[in-house]
């Protein structure tokens, strides 16, 4: 059971590709900025309480997906292009479609 | 108290810029993942937003001191208003009209000035948060917000005693200091009081501003309603 949902993990992560993790970040990061400049621009108690609580949470999760995304990087090897979606070429399975598509 | 001044909000305010552009430059142009691009992200995504996270948490702790901050919530209308009153003469409006509580005489007055005062002030402060929204206070028209909104816990004269010490020959004089000086010193007798020196926003005590009234339920409305 746990060996199924790992590897069902495994396999969601692989079909993003690194590219579209750091957008995401990216935007998430945006909002996170968005709420905290709000709370200096216009102090009243809840854009303050939601900028030192959620604002902050959202800003450590936009900081999570950038390092999941460079570990991603990392693990994936240089033979990979970063926006290429699946695993890198080394961990792949040797009679994969990707493969034989790259072959021919 | 907290005096960091405007700057720490512009500077918040400037890494939340720099912060949102470098994102934004990633965004629309789309650049090679190289590893120039990966510390630019590393300084868009974790360094600003760290500092603009930190400068603005302060500044935003900063903000929770001023006296509009108090009066932002409608409840605290006639408060604001008597304390900034230049006719009143309360004891709020006398003491916010000095330099020393200045913009923060709220916050000056009603602070924990015990070890850990600072957290237990903003503690007590987020419970006031949670009763205006969710405790109904949002709801109250004025008249009822005078009737059932009461200060928490009755005042601790350690306040007053930050600046008016009780060792001053002045104070040791008067009589009535002298006669109830172990009483003040428990709390038993407190100095905003009718028979000392009034209490500090009286409009709120009742049509003669002179005590406690009762709540529609029949009971002294002493404390927060639930």
């Amino acid at each position: 059971m746990l060996e199924r949902l790992r590897g069902q993990a495994i396999k969601r992560l692989q079909r993003h590709s690194v590219i579209s993790l750091i957008r995401v970040a990216c935007y998430v990061a945006l909002v996170g900025l968005a709420v905290m400049a709000a709370s200096i621009l216009y102090p009243a108690p809840l854009p303050v309480i939601f900028a030192m609580s959620i604002g902050q949470v959202i800003g450590i999760v936009a900081f999570l997906c950038y390092l999941l995304s460079i570990l991603m990087d990392v693990v994936r090897g240089t033979d990979h292009a970063a926006d290429a979606p699946g695993p890198a070429r080394q961990y792949r399975e040797p009679n994969s479609k990707s493969d034989v598509s790259d072959s021919a | 108290m907290p005096h960091a001044g405007p700057w720490l909000g512009y500077l918040a305010l400037a890494s939340a810029i720099i912060a949102a552009a470098i994102l934004l430059h990633f965004l629309v142009r789309k650049p090679a993942l190289d590893l120039r691009t990966k510390l630019m992200l590393l300084l868009g995504l974790g360094v600003f937003p760290t500092i603009t996270a930190a400068t603005s948490t302060v500044a935003g702790m900063e903000a929770t001191t001023h006296r509009k901050f108090c009066g932002s919530c409608h409840t605290m209308d006639d408060h604001f208003g008597n304390a900034t009153d230049p006719d009143a003469q309360s004891l709020a409006a006398r003491h916010s009209r000095n330099p020393f509580f200045g913009d923060e005489s709220c916050y000056v007055c009603h602070a924990d000035y015990g070890m850990f005062g600072y957290a237990l002030t903003k503690m007590g402060g987020m419970k006031h948060v949670y009763y205006y929204y969710l405790g109904g206070y949002r709801g109250m028209s004025k008249e009822e917000s005078r009737r059932e909104v009461h200060i928490a816990k009755p005042y601790d004269n350690t306040n007053c005693r930050q600046c008016h010490t009780t060792t001053a020959h002045v104070w040791r004089t008067v009589p009535d200091h002298q006669a109830m000086q172990a009483q003040l010193a428990a709390n038993k007798v407190s100095c905003a009081s009718p028979g000392c020196h009034g209490y500090a926003h009286p409009f709120s005590k009742g049509p003669d501003g002179l005590g406690a009234h009762l709540a529609p339920s029949g009971r002294p409305a002493v404390e927060h309603a639930p």
